[in-house]
């Protein structure tokens, strides 16, 4: 191959370009006339560039414009906020929401991580969900939060916390008195000062993630909130394995999906889920991550049917089971989670039910079904109703278990 | 798809650098289908693309003050892209040149299977190009820019930006061998 193009290399890429001076067009129609080899040449590439062309481009994202825009303007208030002038009285509120701020990121984070918000028993005992918006809202005073991390307030006091407090409804969850007594927990002021934390709560993609709507939604969820207030949700907050997750870029890619938020926010609606399930998926960290870094499986939570899928809560334990999550980097199920055919099939309810079941747990762990699902055969079947009718008798869910 | 407006361009951007945001809007509007592409096919990756065009629309802002009018916007903006794909692209090898356009594209709908095959292999091929002989095929095939326009954005003299286009092409003949003789 050789690196410098001839004279006549030189016209042929001309040529194809449409940069030719008419000078150059006569000398290089005479070059193919007397030589088939360059006939040959010229046509083999004009091919090529026909096939590059056809790639064509592609449509930028819908929202690449405005999110632009707002990062700008964001910026510009940003900037605007730390002239002494522009300050005003916003000061001490800023201040003293800090705290719940910070509370609300890592609380969601690990939803995000869990894939559901532990909402466990005695919840509701603890939070007082009757009059948790219908109670008079006290007045917060710097005194309420206790943190001196400075890397967390640094977090806090940008824009992202900027935009928490302009936000009414965040507001309201964040000033919730069941919220500013977690504040009060240990465990989480340790989780908070853990280095590896402030260093997740400081970056781009968590920011991002902050600013997205679902997940602004999934701030405001009456379910979310009552998380909150939970003791194990605190203690699933100072876990070291959550601790480790919140640094790992692949889980902060992952968050910032609008998919995965609008998952958090349907699984949020999920009652009575285990708390220890919760914490078990924490611990699972690595294979988390490591499924969360596939795209197969982004691009499987960015499907309406499979983010129903996810707030079913049978399948969120599932989840928190090592070995299934291990069965998701599987790259027949990668394979399988990629085809259109699936998605629809998830949305029927008979198949959701058999994902659901132990023996289909039993035989994703084993490779065996990722390798029947890359099939494009099953993936039709599964469509239809008699085959799920099939596919839900006990004889056949035995023998998946085999 | 390349917009040539320098006049236009020069005079959003003294607008903006005068105190009308609003008129970096025009900007991002008239490059943001560039930036996304070029980047899209620089880094192979959907989701990176519409983070380095994003990047780069908020550096420009943040530098704006420094934009030579004497150049074309788009080869200074351009410049910008380029630093945000590399520093996206210093990522664990397993991570990068990964093709995930076939899983958020709705071309390959219309696609026959044959059709659809052909346009991963060559957004594959273009992908194993090295970033100098990749950047020309980019800015040649998906963003038509003339090989003066091209030689202003890299910073090249023209007879390299044809160099690199011959030995690019060459390239992708040999990867593509199997298409072109179909």
């Amino acid at each position: 191959m050789n690196p410098f193009p001839t004279r006549n290399d030189e016209l042929l890429h001309a040529a194809l370009d449409g940069e030719m001076s008419p000078e150059e067009r006569i000398e290089f129609e005479q070059w193919l006339e007397g030589d088939v080899g360059a006939r040959e040449r010229f046509e083999a590439m004009q091919r090529l560039t026909s096939i590059v062309d056809d790639v064509g481009v592609v449509a930028a994202p819908p929202d690449l414009a405005a999110a632009t825009v707002r990062e700008i303007s964001l910026r510009k208030t940003s900037d605007l906020r730390n002239e002494p002038s522009a300050r005003g009285g916003s000061v001490m509120a800023r201040k003293a929401m800090i705290g719940l701020a910070a509370a609300a990121a890592v609380v969601l984070v690990t939803f995000s991580i869990t894939g559901y918000p532990p909402t466990g028993k005695g919840t509701e005992g603890t939070i007082g969900q009757a009059n948790r918006y219908q109670a008079p809202q006290p007045q917060m005073s710097a005194s309420d939060v206790k943190l001196g991390d400075t890397a967390v307030q640094e977090f806090l006091q940008s824009d992202v916390f900027d935009r928490l407090i302009k936000d009414e409804n965040a507001r309201k969850l964040l000033s919730d008195a069941s919220v500013r007594a977690m504040l009060a927990d240990t465990s989480l002021t340790q989780s908070l000062r853990d280095q590896s934390v402030s260093r997740a709560l400081s970056d781009d993609s968590l920011k991002q993630l902050m600013a997205n709507d679902a997940m602004r939604e999934a701030i405001a969820n009456d379910a979310t909130g009552r998380a909150f207030g939970d003791a194990a949700t605190l203690r699933a907050l100072s876990d070291g394995a959550t601790v480790r997750l919140l640094a790992d870029p692949a889980v902060q890619r992952a968050l910032r999906d609008a998919g995965v938020a609008r998952a958090v926010n349907a699984a949020a609606q999920v009652r009575g889920a285990s708390v220890e399930a919760a914490k078990k998926a924490a611990n699972n960290d690595a294979s988390m991550a490591k499924a969360l870094r596939d795209p197969a499986l982004m691009a499987a939570l960015r499907n309406d049917a499979a983010a129903s899928l996810l707030s079913n809560q049978a399948l969120a334990l599932k989840f928190a089971d090592p070995a299934f999550v291990a069965a998701l980097k599987d790259s027949a199920v990668s394979a399988a989670l990629r085809s259109e055919a699936l998605p629809r099939a998830l949305a029927v309810d008979n198949v959701r039910l058999l994902v659901s079941s132990d023996a289909m747990r039993q035989a994703v762990t084993a490779g065996l079904l990722g390798r029947a699902m890359a099939s494009e055969a099953l993936s039709q079947a599964l469509q239809k109703d008699a085959f799920a009718r099939v596919l839900m008798a006990p004889r056949f869910a035995a023998a998946l278990g085999n | 798809m390349y917009l040539d407006q320098s006049a236009e361009d020069g005079a959003a951007v003294k607008r903006c650098l005068n105190g009308d945001a609003a008129a970096f809007e025009v900007l991002v509007g008239r490059y943001q289908p560039i930036m996304f592409n070029v980047a899209l096919r620089m880094l192979g990756n959907y989701e990176d693309a519409r983070d380095a065009a994003q990047n780069t629309f908020v550096k420009a802002y943040e530098k704006l003050g420094t934009y030579d009018p004497e150049r074309r916007f788009f080869s200074w903006i351009y410049r910008i892209l380029m630093n945000e794909c590399l520093n996206l692209r210093r990522r664990p090898a397993t991570e990068q040149l990964v093709d995930t356009e076939a899983a958020v594209s709705d071309s390959s709908d219309a696609d026959t299977v044959e059709a659809a095959e052909r346009k991963r292999d060559v957004r594959q091929a273009i992908l194993s190009l090295s970033p100098a002989y990749r950047e020309v095929i980019v800015l040649r095939h998906f963003a038509s820019l003339s090989y003066e326009q091209m030689s202003e954005a890299i910073g090249v003299p023209t007879k390299t930006v044809k160099s690199r286009l011959h030995t690019a092409r060459q390239q992708l003949a040999g990867e593509l061998a199997v298409w072109m003789h179909r």
